[in-house]
């Protein structure tokens, strides 16, 4: 009986990390290998049987990618546009969320209402007449455009999201600021915001990577080779 | 919504005087600057979308009204019937397999095993791989002539799978990238509702002589039903909306086989320039996502989850376990 159940148990144990590090094998293999490929040379690349690891090891891609391709200025765009990205959402978003936490005024939960059923409006369904419009105002294959774009989509979570760490500020602390004659808006700046940082930092990772993430925007609304952002770089440089 | 009027009138019932309109100065214009910018990046092209698919349009130029012609047009073109199918496929293939393996791995790394951190953290990975490189790194390992794939297939014996070019394989293909990439959302989601669960109510189950398959039918899944829900909603809407992993895995095809709805959308506007049939698509996808986002909200309204400030659209848990272990 004892036996038997050891048994078992050892039988569990056995499946549980066997599942395990195959799916951790699945899960990496891919990264992996796009590691190794990296280190390869070109004829190292399409060898026969594969190399399972590169040999010889040379890093002469990266040098390629770094002095001789357009790539660098793709990071740079990217780095550019998902850093304004991140700055504009912060800016727009703590001061709505600041006001949906703490303030009561007419229309309150219709504006909020308002802002978060955007979040409903799948970004393909509107690229076509956003890349008219776009256009037609002359905001096209411009860093503006992008960074609106991204913002204005990412907006309506992060309110909520921020909204969620202005309300676990405790009160009492502006209270006790207002007391001491601070104003209310000198409370938000100074007391509230670097209390609600860690949150803020959250915010501004989600944020960032998914701007750096995004392929479809910065594909359809940038055209020439200097605005080019990273992930459509990538696959340009295939 | 609010009427703003009638707000107005229940917090000053005596004056309609301009300063107590200011008083409110400060929060409105707080919120003015979100509200703009959404109104102008998705309320505005939404309304210009509606606009569009009333009209016949060349390239950027706005024609004639056509009513509902394009919508016409849409219903009765087979490639549309195709695009429909093919999302249908897409969406419900990848939840069959991310639910199960989601909940399956989660289900083990709530457990108290060895290296729980290591293979939480290892688990994670293909989440921040961006779908572009997804599709390359998946096109690499199942290239026919020189992808590691096939080299272990036609070396077990078997002669060699086009897995991007073949039309019957193409779509699996384009599910097994997905899963790969988007199993550890559900996974996590998962994970976070599984530690709301006490652990007093497994040991009463064991006391009470339940096998683990009881417990998990009788106490994992009725809390984490709820979760559950929401994570095929969160999860329907993301595979019916994304465009990038087909666009670059398999571009639509081979003949038409993998063009979803959404990257059909993308193909009308930014390939084939016709704005007018890609605004109609884009309105039938907006409508299916409505669809969506209000049994979501009907969802998180009727039972205790709540959206807890470490995530924005993410449910982590319920609020009190909605157990009853009779």
């Amino acid at each position: 009986m004892v036996q038997q159940r050891r048994l078992r148990e050892t039988l569990v144990t056995m499946a549980t990390y066997g599942t395990l590090v195959t799916a951790s094998l699945v899960a990496l293999g891919p990264i992996l290998w796009g590691l190794g490929t990296s280190f390869k040379t070109s004829p190292g690349v399409v060898a026969m049987p594969p190399q399972w690891f590169p040999s010889p090891l040379t890093l002469e891609n990266y040098q390629l990618i770094l002095l001789n391709s357009s790539l660098p200025r793709c990071f740079l765009n990217s780095l550019f546009v998902a850093l304004c990205g991140v700055l504009l959402t912060l800016a727009v978003g703590c001061h709505a969320g600041y006001a949906a936490a703490r303030y009561e005024f007419p229309g309150k939960n219709g504006l909020l209402l308002l802002i978060l059923a955007t979040a409903m409006i799948p970004g393909i369904s509107i690229m076509a007449p956003l890349y008219v419009v776009a256009t037609r105002v002359g905001l096209h294959d411009t860093y503006w455009i992008l960074i609106l774009i991204y913002s204005a989509w990412q907006v309506p979570s992060i309110v909520w999201l921020i909204r969620g760490f202005f309300e676990s500020v405790p009160r009492d602390l502006e209270e006790a600021a207002m007391i001491d004659g601070c104003s209310r808006l000198r409370a938000f700046y100074q007391i509230v915001l670097p209390i609600a940082q860690p949150g803020l930092a959250a915010a501004a990772i989600l944020v960032f990577v998914y701007i750096w993430n995004d392929f479809l925007i910065a594909t359809a609304f940038t055209i020439s080779e200097p605005m080019r952002m990273m992930q459509v770089g990538l696959l340009i440089s295939l | 919504m609010h009427l703003p009027v009638a707000e107005e009138r229940s917090f000053c019932p005596a004056t309609h005087s301009i300063w107590r309109w200011a008083k409110f100065g400060v929060p409105y214009s707080f919120v003015s600057p979100a509200l703009l910018l959404v109104v102008l990046v998705s309320f505005y092209p939404i309304f210009y979308a509606f606009r569009l698919s009333l009209y016949e349009t060349d390239y950027m130029a706005v024609g004639r009204f056509v009513g509902p012609g394009n919508f016409l047009r849409a219903a009765l073109d087979p490639r549309v019937h195709n695009s429909i199918l093919a999302s249908f496929g897409y969406v419900f293939g990848s939840l069959v397999l991310v639910i199960p393996i989601g909940l399956g791995l989660a289900l083990i790394l709530n457990r108290p095993i060895r290296f729980r951190g290591f293979f939480r953290t290892i688990l994670i990975f293909p989440w921040i791989v961006s779908q572009t490189v997804t599709a390359m790194l998946w096109s690499w390992l199942l290239n026919p002539n020189f992808g590691p794939v096939n080299y272990v297939i036609s070396a077990l014996g078997f002669s060699r799978v086009m897995f991007v070019a073949n039309p019957n394989i193409a779509m699996k293909t384009l599910v097994a990238a997905n899963v790969w990439q988007s199993y550890p959302y559900a996974m996590i989601l998962f994970l976070a509702a599984l530690q709301t669960i006490p652990s007093e109510l497994y040991e009463a189950g064991k006391i009470d002589g339940a096998s683990s398959v009881k417990c998990f039918r009788y106490i994992t899944l009725p809390v984490i039903s709820n979760v559950l829900m929401v994570v095929v909603i969160m999860c329907t809407l993301h595979y019916f909306n994304m465009v990038t992993l087909m666009y670059v895995l398999t571009g639509g095809g081979p003949v038409y086989r993998t063009e979803t709805l959404s990257l059909k959308v993308f193909l009308e506007a930014f390939a084939h320039w016709d704005m007018s049939l890609a605004s109609t698509l884009g309105i039938t996808i907006f409508a299916f996502n409505v669809v969506f986002s209000l049994l979501y909200i009907k969802l998180l309204r009727r039972e205790s989850l709540y959206w807890a400030p470490g995530g924005g659209t993410t449910v982590i848990g319920t609020r009190e376990p909605a157990v009853e272990v009779s």
